[in-house]
């Protein structure tokens, strides 16, 4: 009961300040053109976004966490460009075309990030992850899977207000995916994700939003 | 195909990627500096008349042999993963080959890759051994030594470190890098046999002694710590760097031996545009890390101009090394040390504003200097 009060004002809050927020954005790759004069306001709690292979999901992604700078248009979080350097704050992201430094360990690297946000490490999500056993691991010796739980560490670590994650559970063993599930049903952010699969995210509302090739919504 | 000319072949396709790999990366250098390069590759040919006569100044005498060895040491290392075939590393060890043929194979791709910097002395050494020998019985045997020590000195060196650098994962710091700083003021005092056993001691004492651990502690946070720990995980670039300062320091040094005063002046005003130059150029590796992890470290709360005067001022810490060594070396007036800092300025502009071009920046300054000086 008290759970679902808490997302009715969180949603009716999301409605008024407009969360993520796509004005009229294009985007090119190697002259193939993903996105034009694209539009979209995201304000539900939970999104996922899939699609085709090249429909342009990880560079929504990437647009959205302030990492590409569309070529013409604006992205907006609560109403401030993503571009900005304080809006990374309230951004996180986990995406394989965000490369982590493979030369420091897995310690080193979650001691720089937790310090650039000025958090700490929450070991409830280290265990969860199942990372501790890896902290003397250089990044770049890493599992497929390790990797990408350490990525979602990163994306997570300073509770950002928006998380973006691509293909989330990819590598994933049974016990990650748990814990990603379970992250996607407690995390009190936004979470938007661009998957192939299924989003199990319990007691929220999820919008599906379907991209097509060509740029077409 | 037999086993050594897979091995051959492999070591083949290593240094044509590596090849394409120089070109890429420092066009401009290489552009900048043809004739530099050329004089670089020729140094050793040039330095055996110096290293096998025994009646050449001990000062320069260790100068170039210290540079001899460097290069080829360096030469090496840049080959040691074509030597070994490390990129195919686990195929190589899934054959049916024992070890001593590998190893007989690998001690073959070495001298094979050494060629004229171990043939070099060798020839020489023999020649001088053959000339020595016929005159043994007419000349005290103690002169005989002194005449071949440094011939056999130069080969004996020159062979380890070439097998050092495959062979020996530990950098030869104490005898490739501090003796020889050392050996110099008092090179005058000592006789080549006696610099040649103490190189040879620091050898051994680098071998046997345990490695002394440096850890980087807790002192350096935040980015500078992350670009610190990139170049030790990534030394190629910084160590070809600091090759390249010392051999040019070396070489300018040996040429300063009974040079009139006005020449050393222009000589030192070369070098503060060369190094400056050189040392500068180390903003291109922390750019390359930067664009390595563009998206990691656009997700940061850290502006890009923040990152760009970080990553500039990270450069500028590293260059203390190099202005430790020309101080050390005595290169530098006052005048030079003012030309060095506009020349490392501009070059600094011009890798962040032009990196293309990035020299037009210092090479304007250093028409300009000439210009208002004359």
């Amino acid at each position: 009961m008290q759970n679902a009060v808490c997302n009715v004002v969180v949603s009716f809050i999301n409605r008024v300040v407009g969360l993520l927020e796509f004005k009229e954005v294009s985007q090119s790759y190697q002259n193939r053109c993903l996105f034009s004069e694209f539009s979209l306001v995201i304000d539900e709690p939970r999104v996922l976004i899939s699609g085709p292979n090249g429909s342009g999901k990880t560079t929504l992604l990437l647009m959205a966490a302030g990492l590409v700078q569309p070529d013409s248009g604006e992205v907006s979080f609560k109403q401030q460009s993503v571009l900005r350097s304080d809006s990374k704050k309230s951004i996180g992201i986990s995406a394989s075309k965000v490369s982590l430094p493979g030369f420091l360990t897995v310690q080193e690297l979650l001691d720089f990030h937790s310090k650039q946000f000025n958090c700490s490490v929450s070991e409830k999500w280290l265990e969860q992850f199942s990372l501790q056993d890896y902290l003397n691991t250089k990044v770049t010796d890493l599992s497929l899977g390790n990797y990408k739980k350490l990525s979602l560490m990163t994306a997570i670590i300073h509770q950002p207000d928006l998380l973006l994650l691509d293909e989330p559970a990819n590598g994933l063993d049974e016990k990650a995916r748990v814990g990603l599930n379970l992250l996607l049903s407690e995390y009190s952010g936004q979470v938007v994700i661009a998957s192939h699969e299924a989003l199990a995210a319990e007691h929220h509302q999820v919008r599906h939003i379907q991209l097509q090739r060509h740029s077409s919504l | 195909m037999n086993y050594w000319q897979f091995r051959l072949r492999l070591y083949g396709e290593y240094l044509k990627q590596w090849l394409d790999s120089i070109q890429q990366m420092s066009l401009a250098i290489v552009a900048l500096f043809p004739l530099a390069l050329s004089a670089l590759f020729l140094f050793p040919f040039l330095a055996w008349g110096v290293l096998v006569e025994s009646a050449t100044n001990n000062e320069v005498w260790v100068y170039t042999l210290w540079g001899y060895l460097l290069f080829v040491y360096s030469w090496m290392i840049l080959q040691r993963d074509g030597i070994l075939g490390t990129n195919h590393r686990l195929y190589i060890d899934s054959l049916v080959v024992s070890r001593s043929k590998q190893d007989w194979c690998e001690l073959g791709l070495t001298l094979y890759g050494a060629n004229l910097f171990i043939l070099g002395p060798l020839v020489i050494f023999l020649v001088l051994f053959k000339h020595g020998a016929e005159q043994v019985l007419h000349i005290p045997f103690s002169y005989f030594i002194e005449k071949l020590a440094p011939a056999a000195g130069l080969l004996v060196l020159c062979t380890y470190y070439c097998i050092a650098a495959v062979k020996v994962r530990r950098l030869p710091f104490l005898s490739l890098f501090i003796l020889p700083l050392f050996i110099v003021p008092w090179s005058q005092e000592l006789t080549k046999i006696q610099c040649l056993v103490l190189w040879c001691a620091a050898i051994l004492i680098e071998r046997i002694s345990p490695l002394p651990s440096i850890g980087i502690g807790s002192w350096l946070k935040g980015h500078y710590r992350l670009f610190f720990q990139g170049d030790i995980a990534s030394p190629r670039a910084e160590g070809l760097r600091l090759v390249a300062l010392i051999l040019m320091l070396i070489m300018i040094r040996a040429m300063f031996n009974g040079v009139p005063v006005e020449v050393k002046t222009n000589v030192a005003s070369f070098l503060s545009f060369t190094s400056a130059l050189l040392m500068a150029s180390s903003l291109f590796d922390t750019q390359a890390l930067c664009r390595q992890y563009q998206y990691y470290l656009t997700s940061l709360p850290v502006s890009k101009f923040k990152l760009q005067i970080i990553s500039v001022s990270y450069v500028m810490i590293k260059a203390l090394l190099g202005l430790g060594l020309i101080a050390y070396l005595d290169f530098f007036e006052t005048r030079h040390w003012a030309l060095w800092s506009l020349f490392y300025v501009t070059s600094l502009m011009g890798i962040l504003y032009l990196p293309k071009w990035f020299f037009s920046f210092p090479i304007i300054a250093a028409v300009l200097v000439f210009v208002l000086g004359s």
